[in-house]
């Protein structure tokens, strides 16, 4: 049977699925990047290859997130694309009905309008990542709460305190004053999910046209809380779809499917990549006033791959 | 004499034309990562972008003992008719010894004039540099608008054309030797192009902050990004246009009556810096057939800040897909390459489905 590898290398977490070509979901995976891309990507192929059934073959590979080019070369990837596109093709192939698309990831955060299945408008948080998952995760490690209970604990508050949404500093100093205060934790988190909700569609929603279906997805649509102050805040029902944390691997694997379908082949190196010696370098290029740094990545001590120079100097450079 | 000013686009190959031939010694640093690194150490941290760039470049100037430092002024309607000003404070402040000379529309002239006194140089050599110095901004802005729009389908072969153009400007002695580069490198680009390919390549509109459009260190190259994408850039302010319209007063009040009628509904008045002209280009895209526009401004940007917020609406009752770039010191492309993708798949996707053909790359389950 063929299958379709996506993987999603974001911020905090990387995510892979594999797709049938019936686009049945048959494993998916989501794991903590922790701040090495290269050795989450070799992780997630292991953990990924052990549990998929034997007769699965890799027939395509796509990649997206915030890593998606250093992925692209780790593993051979078809194609590679930005993860609002990816989200949005996740979104509307399952759940095809759906006409607004909230995402909050590890650093960012999105609004995705789609409007017969196809994205008419979008929009990123810029300068800020305020209420994004990695301050969520901050703020319960600083509570000592597991991540997974911290949405839980907001639903138990009969109420909610105020806490200033707009900037994560702002947020977090309102927290501990009202925790001084006395106030009690589940109505502080209670409060703090509403902070984060009004921040986003404030900010990142400013001016969208927010029509149902409303798909909540990203690793933050695990937080009951949020999910909950989103209804609460739009006065509508607020879908959190099965695979949410893995969304983007989806549209990434079903982008490949449709890659490989046009092209015939794949490029995909096989599951062996994730055993390869990869490592990663960087230099400041003195050739121009520009002093690029060049990240350089190694396999098995071969440059394989070289970007970030501003004018393709490194990057056409065969290796 | 020591010169320098900072760099802003195709200004400084001007600027350098002029006080060159005059006989002053120009030191102009380019823009770099230690560029920033200063400007930001020494700026207000609620300056704009622009401005640590500006300052930045003062810095390193001096540090290669420049002593007159030449800026733009612009008589307050934004932070940027103010950057001499405060740049000029912060660096007395920090002990430097130098002359600062903001140049005003009004009287730019007599300045340049007195500037040349000191080097010796008659009123008749003066208007000669100033307006071969003119020539040069005027012709660069033109390849560079018509490399925008062309590198869509010539590919790099246009940006190696005004390359070599930049060159041909630099020997160019006389008006006669700039009008002859001037239509070999169109020619050439226009040569390398099929005009049937042309008129299928969806058009981009660029609009915003003037400073964040016409220095591509500062917007990362945005207007390459999105032609190497396939698509022609316009862009709706080049600082050629921007003197057209701001050094003679019956211009710059027809320029300003024309923002104000195209800018109606959204926006009647002025909103400082280009705010009312991003509104009403924006506008004005729409009407002349743009498939897309992107916003470009600094962070904490106020004037642009007004006009983002109107944008939305724009976008929805004309059926333009906007995008809004806040852009600041970061220097990772990552997050801005994220940006620009997911947007010309969207620009990309209805310029498909409006010649209806079913090419879009995103419509599953369909």
């Amino acid at each position: 049977m063929k299958g379709f590898l996506g993987i999603d290398v974001g911020s905090v977490s990387t995510n892979v699925v594999v797709l049938t070509e019936n686009g049945e979901i048959a494993a998916h995976l989501y794991i903590r990047t922790r701040g090495q891309p290269i050795r989450a990507v070799q992780e997630g192929l292991r953990q990924i290859e052990a549990m998929l059934p034997a007769d699965v073959e890799i027939a395509g590979v796509g990649t997206t997130g915030s890593a998606r080019n250093l992925t692209a070369v780790l593993v051979g990837a078809d194609t590679v694309k930005n993860e609002i596109t990816a989200h949005a093709v996740a979104a509307s192939f399952l759940v095809p009905e759906a006409k607004t698309i909230l995402e909050i990831g590890g650093q960012d955060s999105k609004i995705i309008l789609l409007r017969d299945g196809v994205v008419i408008d979008f929009a990123m948080n810029t300068v800020c990542a305020a209420g994004t998952g990695s301050f969520l995760d901050q703020q319960a490690s600083r509570l000592n709460i597991p991540i997974e209970e911290f949405g839980d604990l907001a639903l138990q508050a009969s109420n909610s305190v105020r806490i200033a949404g707009r900037c994560s500093v702002f947020a977090e100093s309102d927290m501990i004053h009202k925790q001084q205060l006395g106030h009690n934790l589940t109505e502080i988190i209670a409060g703090l999910c509403e902070a984060l909700v009004r921040n986003y569609l404030n900010n990142v929603g400013k001016g969208k046209e927010i029509l149902a279906p409303v798909v909540f997805q990203g690793g933050v649509a695990a937080n009951v809380g949020i999910k909950e102050a989103f209804q609460k805040a739009l006065g509508m029902e607020v879908i959190v779809p099965k695979y949410f944390s893995v969304m983007g691997a989806v549209g990434a694997a079903l982008l490949a499917k449709d890659q490989v379908s046009k092209s015939g082949r794949t490029n995909f190196k096989g599951f062996a990549a994730s055993d390869l010696a990869y490592k990663a370098g960087s230099f400041e290029c003195k050739g121009c006033p520009n002093l690029c740094e060049v990240i350089e990545i190694y396999q098995d001590n071969q440059v394989i791959a070289r970007w970030g120079d501003r004018c393709g100097k490194w990057e056409n450079l065969a290796v | 004499m020591r010169i320098t000013f900072p760099h802003m686009g195709n200004l400084a190959v001007a600027l350098e034309s002029i006080f060159s031939s005059l006989g002053a010694q120009v030191v102009a640093p380019p823009l770099n990562k230690e560029t920033i690194a200063l400007g930001s150490r020494y700026a207000p941290e609620g300056a704009c972008f622009p401005f640590k760039l500006v300052l930045g470049n003062y810095l390193q100037a001096l540090e290669e003992g420049t002593d007159t430092l030449i800026m733009l002024g612009g008589n307050g309607p934004c932070r940027f008719g103010y950057f001499g000003n405060l740049a000029g404070v912060i660096l007395q402040d920090l002990g430097y010894e130098f002359r600062m000379v903001i140049l005003e529309g009004d009287n730019f002239l007599s300045q340049i004039a007195s500037l040349g006194e000191e080097l010796g140089a008659g009123w008749r050599d003066i208007l000669r540099v100033v307006r071969l110095g003119w020539y040069k901004l005027a012709a660069l802005d033109q390849w560079e608008a018509l490399v925008n729009q062309k590198r869509a389908v010539a590919g790099s072969r246009v940006d190696a054309l005004y390359l070599k153009g930049v060159t041909l400007l630099g020997q160019a002695l006389n008006i006669n030797d700039i009008n002859e580069g001037l239509n070999y490198i169109q020619n050439e680009i226009n040569n390398c192009l099929d005009s049937s390919t042309l008129k299928q390549t969806p058009r981009i509109a660029i609009v915003g902050d003037i400073y964040m459009q016409v220095e591509p260190f500062a917007n990362h190259n945005l207007a390459r990004l999105l032609g190497e994408r396939g698509f022609a850039v316009y862009r709706s302010i080049y600082v050629s246009s921007w003197v057209k319209h701001n050094f003679w007063p019956p211009a710059k009040k027809r320029e300003a009556q024309r923002l104000l009628k195209d800018a109606k509904p959204y926006l009647c008045s002025m909103v400082g810096g280009h705010g009312l002209d991003t509104v009403a280009n924006t506008v004005n895209y729409q009407r002349q057939g743009f498939h897309g526009v992107i916003q470009i401004l600094p962070m904490t940007c106020m004037p642009e800040i007004v006009a983002q917020s109107l944008l939305p609406k724009v976008s929805r009752d004309l059926d333009i897909p906007i995008l809004s770039l806040v852009l600041d010191e970061h220097s990772a492309q990552e997050g801005l390459i994220t940006r620009i993708e997911a947007f010309t798949d969207v620009v990309r996707h209805r310029y498909n489905m409006s010649r209806s053909e079913i090419v879009g790359s995103y419509d599953f389950g369909k």
